[in-house]
């Protein structure tokens, strides 16, 4: 047997762990050939023609390429995606597709339980509300309020993690401590006070108006981004005493070059896996909080409000309470699949652990 | 080791300080503690200015927060500001039903997360182990509150239907719990459902890290070489292995306790326990700084306290680990 066989077999195992993965120790034993090989070759301009000592043609491609191949391989996360994108797009078309408003009451159909009739699939609660609609119009705002975190705690985390990591000193000390604060705060206690007392409605400064889901995205970002902080800090600080960047100092490269070009590529992986992990948190702290009535506020629409109404309508109307949850269910799910699929893809040394 | 205690604590008790100033300014300067005194017609304008020279309300906040940090040492956090209430009663009260909820659930959650955990690492891929993924991913991705409430359904639809009463879906005590076995058969029957709550949302955190170290474990030299020199597979597994899987465990185990005896805000506000939790909550409803503040400065102390607690048990039970 070729030794190559080995190597491939063995780097399957490291893939270990996690959802779907059943199916790939099986897809490396099925490929009889010396290295497995996907059927389809792909970006033909970039990959170089090499061929072994065996006579096996072989594809060099670029690291994202094999990223993308892993990923694609990971069933359970193209099939997440898949949902995720079809949520994504009812959301945003959810005027066009939402068979009814969201305050909308069809007084015909009072407290009805989930049918097909009229396009009640969730039922309707006490006022005749479809919810269906309120649903979709609640994944909008929520969706929408968990991109929002991510991005922004993304920008924050990796920019004061890469200052951090690279310069060291004062910023580095400042942000650590900082960090530790956050870390030895109970964080549910000071988003709950943080939002009970600044985010309840709009506020105006000057020409900006921060509408309410936006101060609760601020709020949750600015408690969020510090994990993502110190995962940068981690690499860079590795990565400043490496020879690629030494050769780019010496070659002139400026700081700013330094970091964004050199050592920041290093950092995607992470950073990428990082930010579904928070789109996911993002998407369960702001249910409970709209649901405990301190996160998003009426007339705006989130999932976790919609099944605080549910709650106080009573037991009979148990399809109220059920799929807004359902739906948060599926969308948290499917995020965290993506991120394995991601972890997996951009980052296959980590997956020895998880 | 007792240098490392100590600097922690000294670093803890200024990070208590920074926090508490913020979080007081944070409540002080956008809640009127007495707003709804102000709304009511029966209070009178004395009665609001006598609350106000009493709390020093109309003071600036820095010297409110100072009036604040006395109270709190010389006089068991102060009283609540309508109702002149004293504090701590109610605090200990709360935190009594807390650590019987926290303690139950978690006890229970570890014995079953470390069967689940170990069983899946030493079956990998198996059927077994695939099922218990699937209900981590699961768990993991659930809100506690949504759980909470689908149980709560799910238990009055059984009551409807079959007129049988297994668990209460609210309070944490009946009408009449009556004494001895009957007050123990009620508090069990009112706690059941929030402890399974809390109970499900740790499995699926402790199992994924008891099955990660526990498959660290089982591939590392010591475990083969005490193959190697042919012990039993039985002793190999509980001696050698699974006794040292679990320091990891106990690290986040400590943590995750630290934070819920701040009350598990959520499952105590659907099952509307007494605790810790809801009695943040309604504090938070009506805007008063002071119990938020004595609640806030409990709740991250044994935070503090945990933290150390773990850094120390990973110390002492992983003796590779060196504290400088």
């Amino acid at each position: 047997m070729p030794a190559d066989d080995q190597l491939a077999q063995s780097r399957e195992e490291l893939h270990v762990g996690g959802l779907g993965s059943s199916s790939r120790p099986a897809a490396a034993r099925a490929g009889t050939g010396s290295i497995v090989l996907p059927e389809e070759p792909s970006g033909a301009g970039m990959d170089l023609q090499l061929s072994y000592e065996s006579g096996v043609e072989l594809k060099a491609r670029s690291q994202w390429a094999y990223a993308r191949m892993r990923f694609f391989r990971h069933r359970l996360a193209v099939a997440s995606i898949v949902v995720l994108i079809l949520i994504s797009l009812v959301a945003i078309f959810a005027k066009q597709i939402a068979p009814y408003g969201y305050d909308e009451l069809d007084l015909n159909n009072i407290a009805a339980p989930p049918t097909l009739k009229d396009h009640h699939w969730f039922g309707t609660d006490l006022l005749g509300r479809d919810y269906l609609s309120r649903v979709i119009f609640g994944v909008r705002t929520s969706l929408w309020v968990a991109v929002f975190v991510a991005v922004l705690s993304t920008l924050i985390g990796t920019t004061l993690g890469a200052i951090a990591g690279y310069y060291g000193g004062t910023v580095d000390n400042l942000l650590m401590r900082f960090t530790d604060l956050i870390l030895t705060l109970p964080g549910l206690a000071v988003l709950l006070t943080a939002a009970a007392y600044l985010g309840s409605s709009d506020s105006e400064f000057g020409p900006i108006t921060l509408t309410q889901p936006v101060k609760v995205g601020l709020i949750l970002a600015f408690l969020f981004w510090t994990g993502l902080a110190r995962i940068v800090r981690g690499v860079f600080l590795s990565l400043r005493e490496k020879e690629f960047v030494e050769a780019a100092k010496a070659s002139g490269a400026s700081d700013m070059r330094i970091i964004i070009r050199h050592i920041l590529p290093n950092c995607v992986g992470p950073i990428v896996v990082t930010m579904t992990l928070i789109i996911a948190t993002a998407i369960l702290v702001e249910a409970a909080l709209s649901f405990l009535g301190f996160g998003i506020q009426p007339p705006n629409p989130a999932l976790g409000s919609l099944i605080a109404d549910g709650q106080v309508q009573g037991f009979e109307t148990w399809w109220l309470v059920t799929f807004p949850g359902l739906v948060i269910v599926v969308i948290a799910l499917a995020v965290n699949f993506v991120g394995d699929g991601l972890r997996d893809a951009l980052d296959p040394t980590q997956r020895i652990r998880a | 080791m007792l240098t490392f205690v100590i600097r922690r604590l000294l670093y803890s008790v200024v990070v208590l300080l920074a926090a508490s100033f913020i979080i007081f300014t944070f409540v002080s300067v956008s809640g009127d503690p007495v707003a709804f005194l102000r709304m009511q017609p029966t209070a009178s304008e004395i009665t609001i200015q006598r609350i106000e020279e009493r709390k020093h309300l109309n003071d600036p906040i820095p010297v409110r927060y100072v009036y604040w940090l006395q109270d709190m040492v010389t006089n068991e956090f102060g009283t609540t500001t309508i109702g002149d209430r004293p504090i701590l009663p109610d605090l200990t009260r709360v935190m009594g039903h807390t650590l019987q909820l926290v303690i139950a659930a978690e006890l229970l959650a570890i014995l079953v997360a470390v069967g689940i955990g170990v069983y899946s690492a030493l079956r990998q891929y198996s059927v077994f182990d695939y099922t218990a993924t699937t209900f981590s991913f699961v768990g993991l991705a659930t809100p506690v509150f949504w759980l909470a409430l689908m149980l709560q359904v799910l238990f009055v639809y059984i009551y409807q239907w079959t007129g049988v009463r297994i668990f209460y879906v609210a309070n944490l005590s009946g009408v009449d719990p009556g004494t001895g076995i009957h007050f123990l058969l009620d508090r069990a029957q009112h706690l059941a459902l929030p402890v399974l709550v809390l109970m499900i949302a740790s499995i699926a955190t402790y199992s994924r890290y008891m099955r990660a170290s526990m498959l660290e474990v089982v591939n590392s030299d010591y475990v083969r070489t005490a193959r190697a020199k042919g012990l039993p597979e039985r002793s190999v597994t509980m001696r050698h292995a699974f006794r040292n899987a679990l320091i990891p465990l106990v690290t986040i185990v400590a943590l995750n306790f630290g934070g819920l005896l701040g009350g598990a805000v959520v499952t105590e506000t659907v099952f509307g326990l007494d605790g810790m939790g809801l009695y943040f909550i309604n504090a938070l409803n009506n805007g008063d700084p002071y119990p938020v503040m004595a609640w806030l400065m409990v709740t991250a102390t044994l935070v503090i306290v945990f933290n150390l607690v773990a850094d120390i048990a990973y110390g002492y039970l992983d003796p590779r680990v060196r504290y400088d």
